[in-house]
Order: structure tokens, then sequence, then C-alpha cells
């Protein structure tokens, strides 16, 4: 029996994430994190990226002396990237899973057939 | 919390970064099943909510700040394969789109963010519910005690890992005091918060929280 789909929690949840995206700009401590923290008291130095930065780079702060765009419109994009890569690994899992028990499904139907019919006489199912 | 590059030397960085293949490898075995729709919205929501919600920082103590870190959460909603799998995207796309955590912390970071606050978060959450009454509540406070451990182990792995493989000279008996310290204080924020959301979400729909369906604890979540 199939579960129905959660669309009030997709509503829900994603008013949720809206708010918590536009608010990230507005109410977010900008202190540093607890390790960034603990990083500057001990001098701890961080090294280059050997990758480049992207333009969202920082949420939005502006990599490399740029302007950079806001915090929240920063945090719906990522929001945004991130529930659809999620989303989609899962599917393409749960995809593949279903295809490849479809795919032994057949195989060992075919096999019994092969080998001789059933004693009731009719095809089997 | 995320890892810079450079805090860790090479080979932690790349052994964390094999460790962390394999058990992704594992969570996307794993996460067949039944109702792939369902699970394709949820762990989407929960990944995206996790993502917008590691952005709020609060204040902590003078100077510092913290934010949730949301892998107990996503175990519970989700299950531990899904929000595994859910964190470590979140990982992932903060760390290549926002060059939140070093490209070459990559590992340490999903090993640290995404699967030591899920899997070891889980355990302690099913240990808790074992000797917590089988209601709401009992769930909800089940996850709170987890959810506060969720981060505190966390950085433990972090303390491991910068001992085994840390750059700077500074040693990990002196960093891991305030290190544990602080994240204590983020582990109180973490239980409050994730009690809250999950709260919410066993209030509207208790059928989709793993970490009550999957017992029979469900029948009476919902008599309550």
């Amino acid at each position: 029996m199939r579960r129905p789909a959660p669309s009030v929690l997709f509503v829900a949840t994603g008013a949720l994430v809206l708010v918590l995206a536009l608010g990230a700009s507005r109410c977010a401590s900008s202190a540093p994190d607890g390790l960034a923290r603990v990083a500057a008291d001990h001098g701890l130095e961080s090294a280059e990226s050997p990758i480049p930065e992207s333009p969202l780079a920082d949420y939005g702060g502006g990599a490399d002396g740029s302007e950079g765009i806001d915090r929240g419109v920063a945090g719906l994009i990522g929001a945004a990237v991130v529930g659809g890569i999620a989303g989609g690994v899962v599917g393409g899992a749960a995809y593949t899973a279903a295809h490849i028990r479809r795919r032994s499904a057949s195989r060992s139907g075919g096999r019994s057939e092969a080998a001789g019919a059933t004693p009731g006489g009719g095809p089997v199912r | 919390m995320h890892v810079p590059d450079g805090f860790v030397d090479g080979p932690t960085s790349v052994a964390a970064g094999v460790a962390a293949g394999a058990a992704l490898a594992l969570c996307l075995r794993r996460s067949g099943g039944e109702d792939p729709e369902s699970r394709v919205a949820m762990t989407g929501l929960v990944a995206a909510f996790v993502f917008a919600a590691q952005m709020l920082n609060f204040p902590v103590a003078g100077g510092t700040s913290g934010h949730l870190l949301g892998g107990l959460l996503a175990a519970v909603l989700v299950g531990p394969w899904l929000g595994a799998l859910a964190m470590a995207v979140v990982v992932l796309v903060q760390c290549l789109l926002f060059a939140d955590g070093g490209i070459t912390a990559l590992g340490l970071n999903i090993v640290n963010l995404a699967l030591v606050p899920t899997w070891a978060a889980y355990g302690v959450f099913l240990l808790a519910r074992r000797a917590l009454p089988r209601t709401r509540r009992g769930v909800l406070a089940a996850a709170a005690v987890a959810a506060g451990s969720s981060v505190v182990l966390a950085s433990m792995a972090f303390l491991l890992e910068y001992a085994l493989g840390g750059t700077s000279p500074v040693g990990v008996r002196t960093i891991a005091g305030p290190v544990l310290g602080v994240h204590v204080l983020i582990g109180v924020g973490e239980a409050v918060i994730t009690v809250l959301v999950l709260g919410a979400v066993l209030a509207a729909r208790p059928d989709l929280v793993y970490g009550a369906t999957n017992r029979i604890v469900l029948r009476e979540v919902v008599r309550t």
C-alpha cells in the first residue's frame, strides 16, 4: 500500500526553508563558529584553497573582493541545489534498485519456464 | 565547524576520504526499498532544511557562534542511510559552491558532519529509546540526548583527525578543552532545535518519521 505523498509537509518545509534562508542574512550571528574561534585563538592557519571559489563563496559574501549577493538569496539557491541533488540521488538509487530487482525477477521467471511446464499445464505466472 | 584546507595533513585527509566514500556507497546500496516517492521527497526536504538551518548561526559564548548540525534530525526523520546521504550532499554543496570547508578536507568534513553525527548519534538515540517510555515524549527526549551528543561526537572526530594529522605545532591537548567545551554549548542548541522540529513533524505526520515508524512505538506515539 502506498503512503500518500507528503504534500502538506512539503509546503510547510518549503515555507520554512524560505524563511530560514531569507532570515539568514538578517538574523544570523556573525561571530565565528566554534571551530573557527578555537583556531583563531590558537593560531591554526588554513591554507589557500586549491580550487577557484564560486561567486557564491562564503554564502554570498563575495569571493576575492567582489561585491557578492544577498546572503538570503545565496541560501535559497543552496537549499534548492541541495534538495534537488539529495532527492535526485535517492531517486536514482531507488530506480537502480528496482531495475535490478526487475531484471533478476524476469531472469528467474524465464529459467523456470524453460525447465518445463508446471504439472497444472498452465504457463508459469 | 567545517574543517578548512590545511588543518590536517594529506594522508589523514585521504584516509578520511576513502572511509567517507565507502560509507556513502553503503548508504546508496541501502537506500532502495518501497515507496520511493516519499523517500525522495523527504530526503530532499531534509537536506534543504539542514542546509538552510546551518546558515543560522546563534551566539553561544562571548564572540563565538554555533549552528544546527542536523545529523540526528536527518537520521530520525529518514533513517541512518538516507540521513547520511542528505547530510553528505549538504557538506558537498557547502564545500564546492560556498567555500565552506576545504576541498582537500572534504573527506574529513563528510566524516565529521555527515557520518559521525548521523550514525553515532542514531545509536545513542536507539539506546535512549530503550531506556525511555514509548511515547511521543520519550522519542523527543531520546532525540534531545542524541542530538546534543551528536555535536560533541563530531568535534571528537575532528580532534582525533587533528591528533593523527594536525599540521599546526599546536598540540591536540591544547585545543581539546576549548573545542569540546564550545561544542557542548552548541550541542544544547542542537538538542533544542531538534526537539522543536521533530515535535512539529511528529504532530503533523508521525508516519513520515523513520525513528518512530520502524518500531512498535508508532501506535503509542500516535495515540498520545
